[in-house]
């Protein structure tokens, strides 16, 4: 196929154009690669840490996103005593202390042992909070995340039903 | 997945340095304070961290290795296993400065 020379001319800016616009968006001010999680330093340089941040004392629970996601802790937990002689959550979320505290009590497969036996009080394998249990920071994910539950999902796979 | 689960992510948000109570006084840190960890191969600059969900023993500190801000692996040692190809990520010497 032959091409006049001006339509030449017209695709070379064309190609350039984009070839300068996807080096703009993948470079920044600093001369390093942009990345959300890495931040706007370069990856051989060493930036300063971030701070530690404060967790969420809003008190406010969590909607949970499925029945079996252990609910996030929605007060601080700093400085709670959590070992092998005490622990410090049991002291409000216990059964026998809920009513004084009014925290949600312990859930009861928590006093399940792994063969399904209910036992009087918390299992050995249940015990420590913090293996299931976070508290969160008020800070925003630098990810987007795009899960829906299934209660959503359900209702538009099939927006006649229900 | 790693800090793409936005629950996950507010839970720790960042790596930190986690270290026993007793070295932190030893070596004058406070919780929170900015340090270097410091190996032959590199150094990173990250936070201490004494009552989080790790304990290590007298001696031994950990670092994550999620954080694509605060690069462990640019301390650690990149030797791998000559038969499995594994690597040898996991441990190393460090010393630990006030930054």
């Amino acid at each position: 196929m032959r091409m006049p020379g001006k339509y030449y001319l017209l695709m070379l800016t064309a190609v350039a154009a984009i070839g300068l616009g996807t080096f703009a968006s993948g470079q920044n001010g600093a001369g390093g690669l942009h990345s959300n999680l890495r931040g706007n330093t370069p990856l051989p340089v060493e930036g300063a840490a971030p701070r530690l941040l404060p967790q969420a004392n809003t008190d406010i629970r969590e909607v949970r996103n499925y029945p079996e996601q252990p609910p996030v802790i929605p007060h601080t937990i700093e400085a709670y005593q959590l070992d092998s002689n005490v622990n410090q959550c049991l002291s409000c979320h216990a059964r026998a202390r809920t009513g004084e505290s009014q925290a949600p009590m312990v859930s009861i497969t928590h006093f399940m042992d792994r063969d399904g036996q209910f036992l009087a009080s918390v299992s050995p394998r249940r015990y420590f909070c913090v293996q299931c249990h976070v508290p969160q920071s008020p800070v925003k994910p630098p990810v987007a995340n795009s899960f829906v539950d299934i209660d959503t999902l359900l209702s538009t796979a099939a927006p006649t039903g229900k | 997945m790693t800090r793409r689960v936005p629950e996950l992510y507010r839970a720790l948000p960042n790596a930190l340095c986690y270290l026993h109570p007793d070295d932190a006084k030893d070596l004058q840190l406070w919780r929170g304070e900015e340090i270097k960890v410091v190996s032959r191969r590199g150094y990173i600059r990250t936070r201490v961290e004494t009552k989080g969900r790790n304990r290590p023993p007298r001696g031994v500190i950990f670092v994550p290795w999620f954080d694509e801000s605060e690069l462990i692996n640019k301390v650690t040692l990149d030797a791998t296993d000559p038969i499995s190809l594994q690597t040898d990520f996991k441990k190393c010497a460090v010393r630990i400065e006030k930054v």
